[in-house]
């Protein structure tokens, strides 16, 4: 429409340039988006992207020098392969199982005994995964193989565990968090005065540049202060613990807020249906039917694209065209400016 | 309870029923949260909070065990997942302000609350975005909106999510090409 909608969502839209790439690192510059979009995303990766980790665990003997409740909580960090998990597992609250099923649960094992003179060191390796599990697995990336350390024994002492590993997110546990680290990084070189650099008698000499200041203009001498200026360029470093490749990470938080604000969208258009049939003295009850669903972060569809959006807003995402026409319809009663017309007698 | 001096009953030190709202009212809402619900309206009634605006957490339906066990600290999940007959988005509309809405988002936080925000305000038919969480212990924000006659709050939030979800698109599909370019160009990279 006006150059201002080119701006920010219209031409270009968000660019990503790889600096680093490997199976536990993205390091990237995200370029042509605002701060809050940029936060967001660096917000949903820590929080809401989906793993599985160790959540209950049924000791039936420990005869170790560690407390059941400090070795349950050790086995409940130890990183476990969660790939494609959406498409494999289930929360245990969606599950129709009591307690937990092979649907929404993998059962780790743990057997280990002391019988030599020398203490034996108990490994994540050492975590036996039900036969058949599709992921799981304890994330070993050193290079002897052996994976952290859960637990060490004595002569006769002796473990013998079974532990439940649950799909959940980090905002429950901060033993779902996919990444072990995000740094996040905007204006290098300072431009835009969001920090105050404490200093002796020279802030530049006193501090060190920052990694990525040779990727923006240093500013000029005497350059005068530009207030309109905001953020454009965002340089993110993802680490990941192990259980999720990061592009996948990524690939996930993209989807699930994609997901949030396709909720927003379908809670958005009920709120105005409510306003609209309490004004016409309507029974609303009908409009709750087969909207209970839409709050789980997954319900359970394999790909989770979808699925209990109200009628007419199946695909929120994908086509432009599909999205704009599914909102379009609650808003056909109301007409240009008939809505404020409503609102107000 | 010490002894109180006589003619004095513990109502006078307590008022119910008189109480100045200046000095009762506490400066945050903490309290309220930590009890169940029965408790909250008594201290409604005791001339707390009365005049605040509906806050989702209080007289909050009771699907699922609300404190977790031994504590009363709430059960993580409650950040996330909704209660029985809890509903994600509602909207106030602000009868002072012509085309205006205040919407209250239930369990979602500044991930959601700020990128709305933002991508409202690059809407020039936006006149007013603008968000905040009442409490952080409480998972809810509060969206306020307000547009100009040619649009309104509702239809200007369903564009800037429907946006905000096109962008996101665009950022998977660029961040999809760049990586498959970087591991194509960098194989050696790969594995560990």
């Amino acid at each position: 429409m006006d150059g201002f909608d080119m701006m920010d969502s219209g031409t270009e839209g968000p660019t990503v340039t790889i600096r680093k790439a490997d199976s536990t690192r993205a390091d990237f510059v995200l370029s042509n988006v605002d701060l809050a979009f940029a936060n967001s995303i660096r917000r949903i990766i820590l929080a809401e992207v989906p793993t599985l980790a160790i959540d209950l665990v049924e000791v039936i003997n420990n005869s170790s020098v560690l407390p059941d409740e400090l070795l349950s909580h050790r086995l409940g960090l130890v990183p476990l392969e969660s790939s494609n998990i959406d498409e494999k597992m289930l929360y245990t609250r969606d599950c129709d199982c009591d307690g937990y099923c092979e649907r929404c649960s993998v059962v780790l094992t743990l057997v280990a005994k002391c019988t030599g003179d020398r203490n034996v060191t108990v490994y994540a390796r050492d975590l036996a995964v039900a036969a058949g599990a599709q992921l799981g697995s304890p994330v070993i990336t050193d290079e002897a193989q052996k994976g952290s350390i859960i637990c060490k024994l004595r002569k006769g002492q002796e473990l013998n565990l079974k532990c439940i590993a649950k799909k959940g997110i980090a905002k429950e546990h901060a033993k779902w968090q996919p990444c072990a680290a995000v740094a996040f990084e905007y204006d290098p070189h300072n431009k835009l005065k969001h920090v105050d650099y404490w200093y002796e008698t020279d802030a530049k000499a006193e501090w060190p540049k920052s990694a990525n200041a040779g990727w923006e203009e240093p500013p000029q001498e005497n350059e005068p202060f530009d207030y309109n200026a905001v953020p454009t360029k965002f340089y993110v470093d993802v680490e990941t613990v192990g259980s999720l490749q990061p592009d996948e990470i990524l690939r996930q938080g993209i989807k699930y807020l994609q997901e949030k604000l396709a909720t927003v969208i379908a809670g958005v258009q009920k709120t105005a249906g409510e306003g609209a049939a309490a004004a016409a003295g309507a029974d609303v009850g009908g409009m709750d039917d087969g909207y209970g669903g839409a709050r789980s972060p997954d319900m359970g569809d394999a790909n989770g694209y979808g699925r209990n959006f109200n009628d007419g807003y199946v695909t929120p995402y994908g086509g432009a065209g599909g999205a704009g026409a599914g909102a379009q319809t609650p808003f056909g009663g109301y007409g240009g400016g008939g809505y404020s017309n409503g609102g107000w007698p | 309870m010490s002894k109180l001096p006589p003619g004095i009953t513990e109502d006078d030190l307590y008022p119910k029923d008189k109480v100045d709202p200046k000095s009762s009212q506490p400066s945050f809402a903490v309290p309220t949260r930590s009890f169940p619900a029965e408790r909250a309206v008594s201290f409604n009634q005791a001339g707390g909070c009365s005049t605040i605006r509906a806050q989702p957490w209080r007289n909050r339906p009771h699907g699922f065990q609300d404190f977790a066990f031994g504590t009363d600290a709430p059960e993580r999940f409650e950040l996330f997942i909704m209660g029985d007959g809890e509903e994600k988005v509602t909207a106030v509309d602000e009868t002072r302000v012509p085309n205006c809405v205040t919407f209250t988002f239930n369990k979602e936080d500044h991930t959601l609350g700020n990128l709305l925000r933002s991508q409202l305000l690059k809407d020039p038919k936006v006149l007013f975005a603008g968000y905040k969480v009442p409490h952080p212990l409480f998972p809810s924000f509060e969206l306020r909106v307000q547009t100009t006659d040619e649009t309104n709050p509702r239809a200007a939030v369903i564009k800037a999510a429907q946006d905000l979800i096109k962008d996101l698109t665009i950022f998977r599909n660029n961040f999809t090409r760049e990586w498959e370019l970087k591991k194509m160009i960098d194989p050696a990279k790969e594995g560990n």
